[in-house]
């Protein structure tokens, strides 16, 4: 079939028509450059989480013996790890992210494609290597430490879906902001621990003093993280209404980064 | 907004048009020149509403531009002049600041070889991942990959990783890949030439068969030979301005003229000398045609009456030194009248004149210089030089300075 290179390259038709095979090269490098020179990769992609959960098994249960109102001590090893892994999945994502268009310069000087793939390529393979990360984990804890509801599963994928669009759309900005000023490269880490600590992965909202609540609210990883507990950990599978409002939500996120990054690609190629 | 507008795809089963390949009309490239800090930030905000309020440095600027299929195209300057810039934006890579590109076809563009290949990965897998930002789909790859390989020459090390090939390797593996899709253009960046012996000649022959199979090149060189073989028309940017557009064999011979010429200006300082007072001198130096008009061009093989007057302080006869050369200073004839017996005739007190007529001007098409010196009567020492700038014009595409005398006929078996 005819047709035009620059209509495919930047025109109106979705890229993912046309470029799905390309898309899956950038990824499969993405997790391949992680694991590059190892012999055995996908040895490491289960190996990781594993020694992740289990150091905080140790941490938490034996030295630190923490005890939450109504959770057993194991049950504080799921609570942090039900939120944790989706953090980590979305923390790496957007740094990468941050990072693609100034990383992959070379490339994208050389040749003529969507210049978002690269984006969408580096996020989304940490979202795939750590969300993959995150069923493992699942797995172990539902058979060896507390066993979760799975019948709430179906709810959590709109729920991590909303993560991923939240990740691809902040990642989307931020690279073109990092093109730009090199310096915010450098802050993202930091900024990154802090919205850590004001999210809450190692305590619940529960424990946040009244006056600061709203304040933990305006975060969206708070309903991510606190909604995923709810699904796994007391089985309310029931769709509520903050459902469909993360779901909009990140999908809002992502198009607005999506337009942004649009508006602004061309020119920022120069600054590479 | 600029630059935005695009071809749809084209819908299968529409009646094909007679449309240019690659149309460029008004093609501009602007770079940003903006330093760190605040005015990176204000810089965002231009480019949010679609602005172009920040400084730039306009690498490229009014480009109009029609390729046709078949009609491959040399593009010619100077370093930095632009070419580069230009073939990045028709090849997709840049996007162009001001004006609109359109290009119907499939383009393979060997801009850097071996560019986004990862020299960890395989042969096999630098392959997909080039293929694929070429937008080959997966399909085609698996097709095609095998031919690549056996193009491409690499053997077993195909399966290696691309760090422990040679740069030849690297070459040939980055030629196979863009040429294995069958592009409508082929966009070259001075990468002609690549490989060893054999994957030299494997090139050639890619290429020819490539256009005489109705393939398009777009080739930016320095070296005007392969510019005038291989394409039809060529483009001349000079300082991001489209210069001059046309016939190849025009356009590279105007820019030869234009480097001989900007090197005869460095030489022209210590190398004319005027002649000083009471010593023999040139006074009058002329081109004209046989019927004694002013002449400044002559066609192929055309005549040329070389007239002068020259000064004699002490009233003996001189002699003249006449010689033709290229512009850059290159000598190609020279005779004084000493060495072929004529003594200038007197015209007046202290004066003497000289005519001389220059037959069957077999020169190439280009432009030439002819210098005159007023010497002694014993033709020992020259005194002054003055010269006069002419063009040969005709159609050839014939290599050198001047067409000998020549014929073909069949040839023999050795002796």
């Amino acid at each position: 079939m005819p047709y035009t290179r620059e209509s495919l390259v930047r025109g109106p038709t979705p890229f993912f028509m046309h470029y799905p095979w390309l898309f899956l090269n950038l990824l499969t490098r993405e997790i391949r450059n992680r694991y590059v020179g190892s012999a055995s990769g996908l040895f490491w992609l289960v190996l990781h989480p594993m020694i992740l959960l289990g150091l905080y098994a140790v941490v938490f249960s034996f030295i630190f013996k923490v005890k939450l109102p109504g959770l057993e001590t194991e049950g504080f090893v799921t609570f942090v790890a039900i939120g944790l892994w989706p953090w980590l999945a979305f923390q790496e994502a957007v740094q990468r992210g941050a990072t693609a268009l100034t990383g992959n310069a070379a490339l994208i000087k050389k040749a003529a494609f969507p210049r978002e793939m690269v984006v969408w390529a580096a996020s989304g393979s940490s979202f795939l290597v750590h969300l993959t990360g995150f069923a493992l984990v699942l797995i172990v804890l539902h058979f060896f430490v507390t066993p979760l509801h799975w019948g709430a599963l179906p709810m959590l994928l709109p729920l991590l879906a909303a993560l991923v669009l939240l990740g691809l759309g902040l990642s989307l900005i931020l690279s073109v902001i990092v093109t730009l000023f090199r310096d915010v490269e450098q802050a993202i880490g930091p900024l990154f621990m802090i919205w850590f600590y004001a999210s809450p992965i190692l305590y619940p909202v529960a424990m946040v003093p009244e006056s600061l609540r709203p304040l933990l609210l305006l975060n969206p990883l708070t309903f991510v993280v606190e909604r995923a507990r709810s699904l796994l950990m007391a089985g309310q599978w029931r769709p509520e209404s903050v459902d469909a409002l993360a779901l909009f939500g990140g999908l809002g996120v992502f198009l607005a980064g999506w337009w942004f990054f649009r508006r602004v690609s061309a020119p920022i190629e120069d600054f590479l | 907004m600029t630059g935005r507008e695009r071809d749809p795809i084209a819908q299968p089963g529409a009646p094909e048009l007679p449309q240019p390949l690659i149309a460029l009309t008004g093609v501009g490239k602007h770079y940003p020149q903006v330093g760190q800090g605040g005015g990176r930030l204000r810089t965002l905000w231009s480019m949010l509403r679609g602005r172009e309020d920040y400084p730039v440095y306009r690498a490229l600027q009014d480009i109009d531009l029609t390729v046709h299929r078949g009609e491959s195209l040399g593009l010619i300057g100077e370093n930095g002049a632009g070419k580069s810039t230009l073939l990045k934006i028709i090849a997709g890579v840049g996007k162009p600041s001001t004006g609109s590109v359109r290009v119907n076809g499939r383009i393979g563009a060997l801009l850097e070889l071996g560019a986004g290949f990862h020299p960890e990965y395989t042969g096999r897998q630098n392959i997909q991942l080039a293929a694929a930002l070429m937008g080959m789909e997966r399909q085609e790859v698996r097709e095609r990959i095998e031919s690549i390989i056996a193009f491409a020459d690499i053997g077993e090390h195909i399966d290696q990783p691309i760090k422990h090939y040679s740069s030849g390797m690297v070459v040939r593996l980055g030629f196979a890949v863009a040429t294995a899709m069958q592009p409508d253009v082929l966009i070259t960046d001075e990468v002609l030439a690549v490989g060893d012996e054999s994957f030299q000649k494997r090139c050639i022959a890619w290429m020819e068969d490539y256009l005489s199979n109705g393939g398009t090149l777009l080739l930016c060189s320095h070296g005007m030979f392969h510019i005038q073989k291989l394409c039809k028309k060529a483009l001349w940017i000079h300082q991001g301005r489209n210069r001059m557009y046309g016939d190849a064999g025009d356009v590279t011979r105007a820019y030869l003229v234009y480097h001989e010429e900007k090197q005869r200006e460095a030489k022209a300082a210590s190398s004319l000398q005027r002649g000083q007072a009471g010593q023999y001198e040139m006074t009058r130096f002329w081109l004209e045609d046989v019927a004694g008009r002013p002449l400044s061009t002559v066609g192929m093989g055309g005549e040329i009456v070389v007239q002068g007057h020259i000064h004699s302080p002490d009233g003996r006869i001189p002699v003249v030194a006449i010689g033709i050369l290229r512009l850059d200073g290159m000598p190609i004839f020279g005779l004084t009248s000493d060495i072929s017996g004529f003594r200038p005739n007197p015209l007046g007190q202290d004066l003497f004149g000289f005519s001389l007529t220059l037959e069957h001007l077999n020169l190439l098409p280009g432009r030439y210089a002819i210098r005159a010196h007023a010497m002694d009567p014993e033709g020992m020492r020259h005194f002054d030089t003055v010269e006069c700038i002419f063009d040969v014009l005709g159609q050839t595409r014939e290599l050198g300075l001047c067409r000998l005398a020549h014929h073909w006929a069949p040839g023999k078996l050795g002796t």
